[in-house]
């Protein structure tokens, strides 16, 4: 954990203190802090959740880092579907251990007992195919343009391979939560706000429980766009009002920012 | 004059005190290296300040009402600054919009909210008259105006909007009525450009997220934004998380498959109302 900055918005009347984890366990214990303003940067891990590893100046490309995790520090906050669809290319880049479903057992179930999906969307409505990966077979999918070879993984936000770091294990206390990681709407937006999932719904009026997601591929320029517009949130007080209204200014600034790259 | 105009010289302070402003406005804004080192001077009548060096030479001119400046480059090109007499002096500020964006950092979001609410306050000034004419009790100029307004188009629709007056309904129904037929005239010209799209199969330039950066935007064609578009503005009992499940669902597709469902698309009782209203479609 530690302090980057402070800064004191004289209008806003608000001082910001500005502090980066780097590591899972520093990650749950911020979303279980009360009221404060979490924003991840990184990857969605095609729909698993967020990752974490501690830099120390070299980024190693191979090992359980991207996905279970070695220790408290790296690996998968897990926040997405049951069921991810996985392009073989990352298990080639990555190496990591990975929990695909052998076509020895019946295929995963698109929905629970109760209809509730267990499939990402990305494969909804898809005939799952037994596919080859390192001598064995898996069911998999294949999609994408131009169409990749997938595997499903087992994945989830609940019960997870990587509990007590998936959503369902934590307390959610701040006050805001932010995945600005690639497509997180598509990939988390449901698991955290439906009730069929994790349920964290907004009260009306609106005044805790905000979170905010990307729904396109996204590099760094998002998360400190949006930094960039909550400090600068123009010439109004808000040391005393609800968050909404500068959160929302901060969502259609950001977007403006974004579409002025361009950025799909 | 906009609000947002920068400021950019006192017309007697060159030469002088503020002769490095314009030196500095010459230098980045208008990309010229040589004025550095550049003598300033002004002609005999006192209506023009000259820049020279070396070979080089280019210069401002007053205009004979003393509200505009001209600034006259080697190349040709001329731009317009505006005068305002403030306590005797003759103020200069930028009010081309090129030359004001180049001015500002992209990061100033004061400024830039800034200039767009003087454009949008400028460019409806005048419309913003006419609906006031438009509700007041002059019999006659309420007729013109009606006329004038309705052949603004889509320039008329926020400030008859803004001002509604429900107190009495023959005006309040004309307004709305003005509206919604200025409106259904801009998405007839939206979605007559959005079936010409949908034709078009070249490429849209991906853009370059970072090297680590673990999705990729799928191609996209100019044809399959069109659709995505035109999806968006015609079927309405889709919300904005069914049509974006269904957008992504669609860019995950082939370019056979994405125009076999453009073709799908062309083939619904919705599109050929959709072209019988376009008119030239």
């Amino acid at each position: 954990m530690q302090l980057v900055a402070r800064y004191k918005n004289t209008k806003q009347k608000v001082q910001f203190i500005i502090i980066t984890v780097v590591s899972k366990k520093d990650f749950k214990k911020a979303l279980e802090t009360e009221g404060i303003h979490v924003v991840y940067m990184g990857h969605s891990r095609l729909g698993r959740g967020a990752c974490f590893d501690v830099y120390p100046g070299t980024c190693s490309f191979e090992g359980d880092q991207w996905e279970n995790g070695t220790s408290e520090d790296n690996g998968l906050f897990r926040l997405g579907y049951p069921y991810v669809p996985v392009k073989i290319d990352d298990l080639d880049t990555h190496r990591y251990t990975f929990a695909a479903i052998p076509v020895e057992n019946d295929p995963p179930p698109e929905k629970d007992e109760k209809g509730t999906f267990n499939w990402h969307p990305d494969i909804r409505g898809k005939k799952l195919e037994k596919i080859s990966y390192k001598e064995k077979e898996y069911w998999g999918v294949k999609f994408g343009n131009p169409k990749k070879k997938h595997l499903i993984l087992e994945a989830g936000w609940k019960d997870t391979q990587n509990k007590p770091y998936d959503l369902d294990s934590v307390k959610l206390k701040c006050k805001v939560f932010c995945h600005f990681g690639c497509s997180s709407a598509h990939h988390f937006w449901r698991i955290v706000r439906k009730e069929d999932y994790r349920g964290w719904v907004r009260p009306q009026p609106p005044t805790e429980k905000f979170a905010y997601f990307t729904t396109k591929p996204a590099d760094y320029r998002c998360a400190l766009n949006w930094l960039f517009c909550i400090l600068s949130y123009p010439d109004k007080e808000n040391a005393s009002k609800s968050w909404w209204e500068s959160l929302q200014w901060a969502k259609w600034k950001t977007n403006r920012m974004l579409g002025e790259e361009i950025v799909y | 004059m906009m609000e947002q105009a920068p400021y950019l010289f006192t017309w007697n302070k060159v030469p002088g005190i503020e002769t490095p402003r314009v030196s500095d406005h010459l230098r980045i804004i208008h990309q010229l290296p040589w004025i550095q080192g550049a003598a300033v001077r002004k002609s005999l009548d006192m209506n023009s300040i000259i820049l020279t060096e070396g070979s080089h030479s280019i210069f401002f001119r007053l205009d004979e009402e003393r509200r505009v400046v001209t600034l006259h480059l080697e190349d040709g090109i001329i731009h317009e600054y505006r005068v305002l007499k403030e306590k005797n002096a003759l103020k200069v500020y930028v009010t081309e919009i090129p030359l004001i964006l180049r001015e500002l950092d992209s990061f100033d979001l004061k400024s830039l909210d800034a200039l767009a609410s003087s454009i949008i306050q400028r460019s409806r000034k005048e419309a913003q008259d006419l609906v006031n004419v438009l509700h007041s009790k002059q019999e006659e100029e309420k007729k013109k105006a009606a006329l004038v307004l309705q052949d603004l188009g889509d320039l008329a629709v926020t400030p008859l909007l803004d001002t509604l007056s429900p107190e009495i309904p023959k005006d309040y129904v004309w307004d709305v009525v003005t509206i919604v037929n200025l409106y259904l005239e801009l998405r007839q010209k939206i979605l007559k450009e959005l079936a010409e799209m949908l034709t078009d199969p070249r490429p849209v330039p991906v853009p370059e997220l970072g090297p680590n950066v673990e999705e990729q935007p799928a191609p996209r064609r100019i044809c399959d934004e069109a659709f995505l578009l035109l999806r968006k503005m015609l079927y309405l009992d889709e919300n904005e998380e069914v049509q974006f499940f269904n957008g992504r669902n669609y860019l995950n597709m082939s370019d056979e498959e994405r125009d076999a469902e453009i073709v799908k698309m062309t083939e619904t009782k919705i599109w050929s109302v959709v072209k019988g209203q376009v008119a030239g479609y």
